[in-house]
C-alpha cells in the first residue's frame, strides 16, 4: 500500500484508490469514515454497506470468511467473530460457538436441548445451536441482564 | 450446507441417545454375566446391543422429531417401540438367556422406569428449562431496550 500526503490549503480531502473488491480498501474506508458504531460489509455484488449493530441478526465464519446476516441480506466483512463480539457485546452480540456469533436481541426463543445445548430461533427463522461449551455462558449472560 | 447441517444435527442427537441406551444395556449385560460367573462380554453381544440401540435411536428421531410437539399418540408409539425393540432384541439375541422370572420382571421394570425418566427429561425438565430461559431472555431484551432509550 502506497501512502502519499499532499499538503494543500482548504478542506481536507482523502482520495483512496484501489480495486473495487480489495479487502484492504474496505478496511481503510471503514476507518476513514469513522463509523465507529457501524460494521462495513459488502454483498454479493460487492456493494459496500454500513451495518448498524442492531441490524445484525447473526454472523458465522465459513472457510475463514465472516458472513453477517441481517433480517434481509447477507454481507461479508473483514472483521473477525471475536472482534465482532468484543466490539458490540454491549449491543447484544454473543459468541455461541467456535464459528457463530448471535445478536441476543434478535433471538425470538430459546429451547433447552439434550446434552446441555441450547437452540436459539432467530427473527429470520433460522435455528442456531449454542454449543455445550457456550451454553453456560449464555445462561449467565441473560441472567446478568442487558 | 443446510442439508449437511440438518444431517449433522440429526446424527448428533441420535448418537447421544444411542450412546445412553448402549451403555445402560451393556451395564445390565455385564451384571448378568457376573451373576453367572462370566467376567467378559462377547464381542457379538456388544455389537448386537449397539445395533439394537442404533435401530431404536434412529426410529426415535422419526417418532419424536426434534422441534415437534410430542403428542400423546407419538409418546405411546415411542413407548411401544422401545418395549418391542428392546424386549425382542433381548429374546432374539439371548443377551440374558437363562434369566429367572424375577430377573425378567426386574429388567422390564427398569426398562419402563428408564423410558419414564427419558420422557420426564425431554418433556418436563427440558420444557421447564426452556420456559425459564425464555423468561430470562425477555428480561434481558427488555433491560437492553430500556438502556438504549
Amino acid at each position: 500500500m502506497e501512502i502519499r500526503v499532499e499538503y494543500h490549503p482548504g478542506e481536507v480531502q482523502v482520495i483512496v484508490r484501489g480495486p473495487k473488491d480489495s479487502e484492504e480498501l474496505v478496511s481503510i474506508l471503514s476507518m476513514l469514515r469513522g463509523e465507529q458504531d457501524k460494521l462495513w460489509g459488502w454483498d454479493e455484488h460487492r456493494t459496500m454497506i454500513a451495518i448498524s449493530p442492531a441490524q445484525i441478526v447473526w454472523a458465522e465464519m465459513v472457510e475463514n470468511k465472516v458472513f453477517v446476516y441481517t433480517e434481509k441480506a447477507m454481507y461479508q466483512t473483514t472483521l473477525g467473530l471475536g472482534d465482532l463480539e468484543a466490539r458490540w457485546e454491549e449491543k447484544g452480540c454473543f459468541r455461541c460457538g467456535k464459528s457463530v456469533v448471535i445478536n441476543l436481541n434478535a433471538v425470538v426463543s430459546l429451547r433447552s436441548c439434550p446434552g446441555g445445548r441450547i437452540e436459539a430461533r432467530m427473527v429470520t427463522g433460522e435455528k442456531v445451536v449454542v454449543s455445550r461449551r457456550y451454553a453456560p455462558l449464555l445462561r449467565a449472560r441473560i441472567q446478568e441482564g442487558g | 450446507m443446510d442439508t449437511y447441517l440438518k444431517i449433522y444435527r440429526w446424527s448428533m442427537r441420535m448418537k447421544q441417545r444411542m450412546g445412553i441406551y448402549t451403555v445402560a444395556l451393556l451395564f445390565f449385560k455385564i451384571i448378568w454375566n457376573w451373576i453367572n460367573g462370566i467376567f467378559a462380554v462377547k464381542s457379538v453381544d456388544i455389537l448386537t446391543i449397539w445395533g439394537v440401540c442404533l435401530l431404536f435411536a434412529i426410529l426415535e428421531t422419526v417418532i419424536l422429531p426434534e422441534g415437534k410437539e410430542s403428542t400423546v399418540l407419538r409418546t405411546i408409539i415411542w413407548i411401544l417401540a422401545a418395549n418391542i425393540i428392546f424386549c425382542s432384541g433381548a429374546v432374539l439375541t439371548g443377551w440374558f438367556s437363562g434369566i429367572p422370572v424375577w430377573g425378567t420382571v426386574g429388567l422390564v421394570l427398569f426398562l419402563e422406569l428408564a423410558i419414564a425418566l427419558m420422557w420426564f427429561g425431554d418433556n418436563v425438565a427440558m420444557h421447564a428449562d426452556s420456559v425459564r430461559l425464555n423468561r430470562q431472555l425477555r428480561q434481558f431484551q427488555q433491560q437492553h431496550q430500556d438502556k438504549e432509550k
